[in-house]
C-alpha cells in the first residue's frame, strides 16, 4: 500500500523515462518492476508471463485488427476516394465548398473504420489535389481534413472506445451507442465552424464551385452506398442481435472483399499489403495495452486506486470540479502525447477516482475520447497534422497547425457541450439498453 | 511484527460476496488475534483472471484467493467433479456433495498447486433464464442456450437444445435481441445483472451450485504457527457458513424479486418462475448418467486415472450415482 | 529502418512471412465468424467456440506481429524532448531504448514460457465446450514472444556495438520513427498509389 506521493513519484518516473525516448511499453514496464520490486514481491515480477496471457487472450479486443484491417481493405479498395467525390457534388452548394465535403467524407469514413490516422490520409490524398486550383485559404483546407479526421475514433466504431470498454469492463456496445449523437453533433459544429471562418473572412473561401449535370451527379451517388452499407452492417447486426461487437467487425471485413473486388481492387498482393498493415498498427497497440494492463495490475495491489480516490474526496472535489482539472490535465497531456499512450496510461488512475465520484463510466468513455481526439490535432506531436503535411509535400507544418486552430476551438466547445449537457451520451444507450 | 497477507477476492460485480469478503479480512487479525497486513483486491479490478487463480498460488504471487471452482477445472479436472452439472439439483444435495468430496479435493490441491482450501461455497443454484415460456426441461428442445462448460453443453444437447457460447457480458443484450433464448446463471447474477429486463420466464431447476473456494497457498500456511493456523481455519470455517447462508437467503430473496412477489423490497420484475414438474427430476437424472458423467470421465481421467473412481466413491456415493 | 540497418534487413524476410500468415489467418477466423452468425441464425445451430479461437487469435496475432512492428520501427516512443538532445547523448538513449525494450522482450519470452509450461505440467484443457488443449494458442504465443525477443536482442546488441564504434550511425537506424517514417507506415499505401481518379468536381 502507498500514499498519494509515492504514486506522484511513480507517475513522474513513468513520464521521465518516456520523455529519455525508452519505448512506451519498456517505460510502462519498468515502472510496474520497480513498484512491484519495491513494495510487493519478486513472485509478482514473475507473475508478467500469466499477466500477459490473460489480458491478451481477449475476444473484445480482437475487433481490434478486424477493424483495421477493414479500414486497409476500404482505403485500397478506392471506395473513400469515389465517395469523396460524389459527396462533393451535393455539399459544394454550402457557403464553404468543397470544405464541407472534407467534413462529411471523413464523418462516413469514420463510421467505417476505427482510426483518425487512415482517415486523414485518405481525404488528403482526394482532397488535397483539387484544391491547388481552388481559391480557398490553404490553412482552412488543411484544418478541415485534420479536424474530420478526428471524428474517426469518435463516430463508431472506434478502437479508442474498444480499448476503453476493455480496460474498464464497459459493454462497448453501449460506448457506440452513446458516441453517436456527439460525433454527430462534433460533425454540425466543425460545419458551422466554416460557415462561421467564412461569414468572418469572406475571402478565404471565395470559392464558387460549379455543379456537374444532375444525371452525372444522381449517377455517382451510387458511391455513398458501400460506406454506407458497411455502417449499417456494423451497427445493424449489433442491434438486430445478429451478432456482437467482435462478430460484426469480422462481417464487416467479409463485406469489405466484394466491394474491392467491384471496384477491381482485389488481390493477393493488395490483401498482403493489407495484413501487414494490420499486424504493424496491432503490434503497436497491443504491445502497450498489454503492459498497460501489467502496469494496472501493480498499482492495483499497490493501492494507487484507493489512495487516490481518498485525496480526491479529501480535497472535497466535485464530479464538476474533477471534469474541469480532467479537462485542463488532458488538454495539457495531448501536446505531447498521441491518443493510445494518453488512454492506457491514463484510464487505470483516473477510472477508479472517476467511479468513486459517481460519473456514468459510459459518458466518461466519450469524454476521454473526445479528450484523445483533441490530442490527434494538437500540435506539434499530433499524427493527423503530419500526415496531412506529408501528403501536401509543400509549404510549412506551421500552415497545418494554424488552420487547426478554428477547428481545435470547436472541440473545446464541443467539450463543454459535452459536459453541461452529458444526455448528449447517455441518452441513446438508455434508449437501446433500457 | 506484521504478517503480510496478499488476498484476492471475488468479482466486483458480485457486490454482496465483495463485502462479506472485505469484512471478513478486516476482521481476520482481531478474530486470529495476529498483526496481519492483509492487502484485499477484487481479481477483475486488477486484471486477474478467475482461471489463473491455481498458478497465482502456487508460484506465490498471492496468498489467498477466491477461487471460481469451475473456472481453474482448466488446470485440474477433478475439481469439477464437486459440483458437477445436475448432479447435485438442490443446495441441500450441494452441500452433502462438497462435503463428500472436501477432503479429496484438499489432498489434490495440496499435492498438486501447493496450496490448500480454506472454504468451500456456492455462488448460489444455477437456473435457467429464458425469453420464451420455458417450464420444464423438456421446452428447451430447439432453443438457443448460452453454455459456458463442456458439461453443460453435453447436457444442453441432451435437451434438445442448441447450446451457444458468449462471454458473460454479451449474455443480457443477446437475450434482449433474441441471439439466445435462455441463459444459465444463479438467480443472483440474473438479478444482479438485471436479466428480468430481457427475460420472461425462470426455471428454477438447479443444474449446479455454482462452487466457489478460498483457497490459500502453503509457502502463506507455514508463515503461521499451529495455534495461529486453527485459529485461521475457525475463522474461514465461519466464513464459509456465512457465505452458504447467504447463498440460500439471497437465492429466495433474488427469485421472488425476478417474480415481483410482495415479499421483495427491493426492484422487481414480472417473471414467471415455473414450480418443476416432476418429471424433470428423473430427466435430469438421466441426462447425468449418459451424457454429464462420461464427459467427465474422458476429461479427468486423461489428467488422473484414479479420477472416476475417487469421484465415485466420494460424491459420486454421497449422490448416488457411479461412473461406469 | 529495413532498408538502412543491415540486421533489420537479414530479420526481415521471416518476420514478414509470419505476419502475412498471421493476416490469412485473421481473415479466415473473420469467415469462421460469418459461417458462425448465419448458421446460428438461420439454421439454428451454433459452432461453439468461435469466440474462443478469436480469443486466442487476438493474442497469437498480436505475439506474431510485434517482431514485425519492431523491424518499422512502429513501437510508439515519445521523441519530443529527444529530437532536442545534443547527438552524443541522444545515441546513448537510443542504444538503451534498444536494450531494455530487448530485456523486455527476453523476459516476457521466459515467463512466457513459464505458462506454457505449466499448462504442458498440468495437462490444461479449457473448462469451455472446444476443450482446447492450452499448449496450443500458448505455444504459438510463445513462438511470437520468442521470434520478438531474439529479433529485439540482435538489435540491441548491434545498437550496442555501434554505440562504441560509430554512434552516429546509432542515431540513423536506431533513432525514433522520423515522421517521414512514421507517415510511411500508417498510410504508406495510400500516399503510394495517390488517389484512385484525378478529382476534377
Ligand atoms: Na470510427
Ligand atoms: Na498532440
Amino acid at each position: 500500500m502507498i500514499g498519494v506521493g509515492e504514486a506522484a513519484i511513480g507517475f513522474g518516473i513513468l513520464v521521465a523515462l518516456l520523455f529519455l525516448g525508452l519505448h512506451v511499453a519498456t517505460a510502462m514496464f519498468l515502472t510496474a518492476v520497480l513498484g512491484a520490486s519495491i513494495y510487493l514481491s519478486p513472485a509478482l515480477v514473475d507473475s508478467l508471463g500469466t499477466q500477459l496471457w490473460a489480458s491478451m487472450e481477449d475476444y473484445v479486443l480482437l475487433s481490434i485488427p478486424l477493424y483495421i484491417l477493414l479500414g486497409e481493405i476500404l482505403v485500397r479498395s478506392g471506395s473513400t476516394d469515389r465517395l469523396y467525390r460524389s459527396l462533393a457534388d451535393w455539399l459544394n452548394i454550402l457557403p464553404g465548398g468543397l470544405l464541407h465535403t472534407n467534413i462529411a467524407a471523413s464523418a462516413i469514413f469514420s463510421a467505417v473504420s476505427g482510426s483518425s490516422v487512415a482517415t486523414a490520409a485518405t481525404v488528403a490524398t482526394v482532397a488535397l489535389p483539387s484544391f491547388r486550383t481552388r481559391k480557398y485559404d490553404e490553412r482552412l483546407v488543411l484544418g478541415s481534413i485534420a479536424a474530420g479526421a478526428s471524428l474517426g475514433n469518435l463516430i463508431p466504431p472506434g478502437i479508442a472506445l474498444i480499448v476503453y470498454g476493455a480496460m474498464t469492463n464497459t459493454s462497448v456496445g453501449q460506448l457506440y451507442a452513446a458516441a453517436v449523437v456527439p460525433g454527430i453533433v462534433m460533425t454540425v459544429l466543425f460545419m458551422a465552424t466554416i460557415i462561421l471562418m467564412g461569414l468572418l473572412k469572406p475571402d478565404w473561401i471565395r470559392q464558387q464551385e460549379a455543379q456537374d449535370r444532375l444525371a452525372v451527379r444522381l449517377r455517382r451517388l451510387v458511391d455513398i452506398l458501400p460506406p454506407l452499407v458497411i455502417f449499417a452492417i456494423i451497427m445493424g447486426s449489433i442491434y438486430s442481435g445478429w451478432a456482437t461487437v467482435t462478430e460484426s467487425a469480422a462481417l464487416a471485413c467479409v463485406a469489405a472483399l466484394p466491394i474491392a473486388a467491384l471496384y477491381g481492387r482485389l488481390s493477393i498482393a493488395m490483401l498482403h499489403d493489407c495484413f501487414i498493415a494490420t499486424a504493424t498498427l496491432t503490434a503497436m497497440s497491443l504491445l502497450i495495452l498489454a503492459v498497460a494492463f501489467y502496469l494496472n495490475f501493480v498499482l492495483g495491489l499497490l493501492g494507487v486506486t484507493p489512495a487516490l480516490g481518498a485525496f480526491v474526496t479529501g480535497i472535497g472535489a466535485t464530479p464538476l470540479g474533477l471534469i474541469l482539472a480532467l479537462t485542463v490535465f488532458y488538454l495539457l497531456l495531448g501536446i505531447f502525447f498521441e491518443t493510445l499512450p494518453m488512454l492506457v496510461g491514463t484510464v487505470p488512475v483516473v477510472f477508479p477516482v472517476i467511479m468513486a465520484a459517481g460519473i456514468d463510466p459510459v459518458w466518461f468513455g466519450v469524454f476521454i475520447v473526445l479528450m484523445c481526439e483533441i490530442s490527434l490535432i494538437s500540435p506539434p506531436v499530433g499524427m493527423t497534422l503530419y500526415v496531412i503535411q506529408a501528403v501536401r509535400k509543400e509549404g510549412t507544418i506551421a500552415q497545418v497547425f494554424e488552420g487547426t486552430i478554428p477547428f481545435f476551438l470547436a472541440m473545446v466547445v464541443m467539450t463543454a457541450l459535452l459536459i453541461a449537457f452529458p444526455q448528449m451520451a447517455t441518452w441513446l444507450p438508455k434508449l437501446t439498453y433500457g | 511484527q506484521q504478517i503480510p497477507l496478499r488476498a484476492v477476492g471475488h468479482f466486483s460485480q458480485n457486490t454482496k460476496q465483495i463485502e462479506i469478503e472485505r469484512a471478513f479480512y478486516g476482521r481476520l487479525p482481531q478474530a486470529t488475534g495476529m498483526n496481519l497486513a492483509v492487502s484485499f483486491n477484487p481479481m477483475d479490478q486488477i486484471g486477474v483472471q478467475a482461471a489463473d487463480a491455481l498458478r497465482h498460488l502456487r508460484s506465490g504471487a498471492f496468498d489467498v484467493m477466491a477461487v471460481l471452482v469451475g473456472q481453474v477445472a482448466r488446470d485440474e479436472p477433478f475439481f469439477d467433479g464437486l459440483d458437477l452439472i445436475g448432479v447435485s439439483t438442490n443446495v441441500e444435495d450441494l452441500q452433502k456433495a462438497v462435503e463428500a468430496g472436501r477432503e479429496a479435493f484438499d489432498k489434490r490441491l495440496q499435492e498438486r498447486f501447493n496450496a490448500r482450501v480454506m472454504a468451500l461455497w456456492p455462488f448460489g443454484p444455477q437456473y435457467f433464464f429464458c425469453n420464451s415460456p420455458v417450464r420444464s426441461v423438456a421446452d428447451l428442445r430447439g432453443l438457443k442456450v448460452r453454455s459456458y462448460t463442456p458439461s453443460m453443453t453435453a447436457l444442453v444437447q441432451h435437451f434438445g437444445a442448441i447450446p451457444v457460447t458468449l462471454q458473460f457480458s454479451e449474455v443480457y443484450p443477446s437475450l434482449q435481441r433474441g441471439l439466445v433464448t435462455c441463459g444459465i446463471t444463479s438467480a443472483v447474477s440474473a438479478y444482479a445483472g438485471n436479466w428480468g429486463e430481457v427475460t420472461t420466464h425462470v426455471l428454477p431447476l438447479s443444474v449446479a451450485g455454482g462452487i466457489q473456494g478460498h483457497f490459500m497457498s502453503n509457502a502463506a500456511w507455514r508463515r503461521f504457527t499451529p495455534e495461529q493456523q486453527a485459529k485461521l481455519t475457525a475463522a474461514f470455517r465461519e466464513l464459509e457458513t456465512e457465505l452458504w447462508t447467504f447463498a440460500r437467503v439471497s437465492d429466495a430473496q433474488s427469485l421472488a424479486c425476478l417474480a415481483g412477489k410482495p415479499d421483495c423490497t427491493e426492484r422487481k420484475f414480472t417473471n414467471t418462475v415455473s414450480a418443476v414438474p416432476p418429471e424433470d427430476d428423473a430427466r435430469v437424472r438421466e441426462a447425468v448418467s449418459s451424457v454429464v458423467l462420461p464427459t467427465f470421465r474422458d476429461s479427468c481421467n486423461r489428467v488422473w486415472a484414479d479420477c472416476a473412481a475417487v469421484w465415485n466413491r466420494t460424491v459420486g456415493a454421497a449422490r448416488g450415482y457411479t461412473i461406469p | 529502418m529495413t532498408r538502412d540497418n543491415p540486421v533489420a534487413r537479414r530479420l526481415e524476410p521471416a518476420v514478414r512471412l509470419v505476419a502475412i500468415i498471421g493476416g490469412w489467418w485473421l481473415l479466415g477466423l473473420a469467415f469462421l465468424t460469418c459461417v458462425e452468425i448465419l448458421c446460428r441464425k438461420l439454421l439454428n445451430v451454433s459452432l461453439q467456440g468461435v469466440d474462443e479461437i478469436g480469443a486466442y487469435t487476438l493474442a497469437v496475432f498480436s505475439t506474431l506481429s510485434f517482431a514485425y512492428a519492431l523491424l518499422v520501427k512502429s513501437h510508439t516512443r515519445v521523441d519530443f524532448l529527444l529530437a532536442h538532445l545534443p547527438g552524443p547523448l541522444r545515441a546513448l538513449l537510443n542504444a538503451t531504448a534498444y536494450v531494455l525494450l530487448a530485456a523486455l522482450a527476453v523476459f516476457a519470452a521466459w515467463r512466457g514460457w513459464w505458462v506454457l509450461e505449466e499448462s504442458i505440467e498440468f495437462q490444461s484443457h479449457a473448462n469451455s465446450p472446444l476443450g482446447t488443449p492450452m499448449w496450443l494458442p500458448q505455444g504459438l504465443w510463445l513462438v511470437g514472444l520468442v521470434a520478438f525477443a531474439i529479433s529485439a536482442t540482435a538489435l540491441a546488441l548491434h545498437a550496442a556495438w555501434l554505440m562504441l564504434t560509430d554512434w552516429r550511425r546509432v542515431n540513423r537506424l536506431y533513432g525514433p520513427m522520423t515522421i517521414e517514417d512514421e507517415v510511411e507506415t500508417e498510410a504508406g499505401a495510400i500516399l503510394a498509389r495517390g488517389p484512385v481518379e484525378e478529382f476534377r468536381a
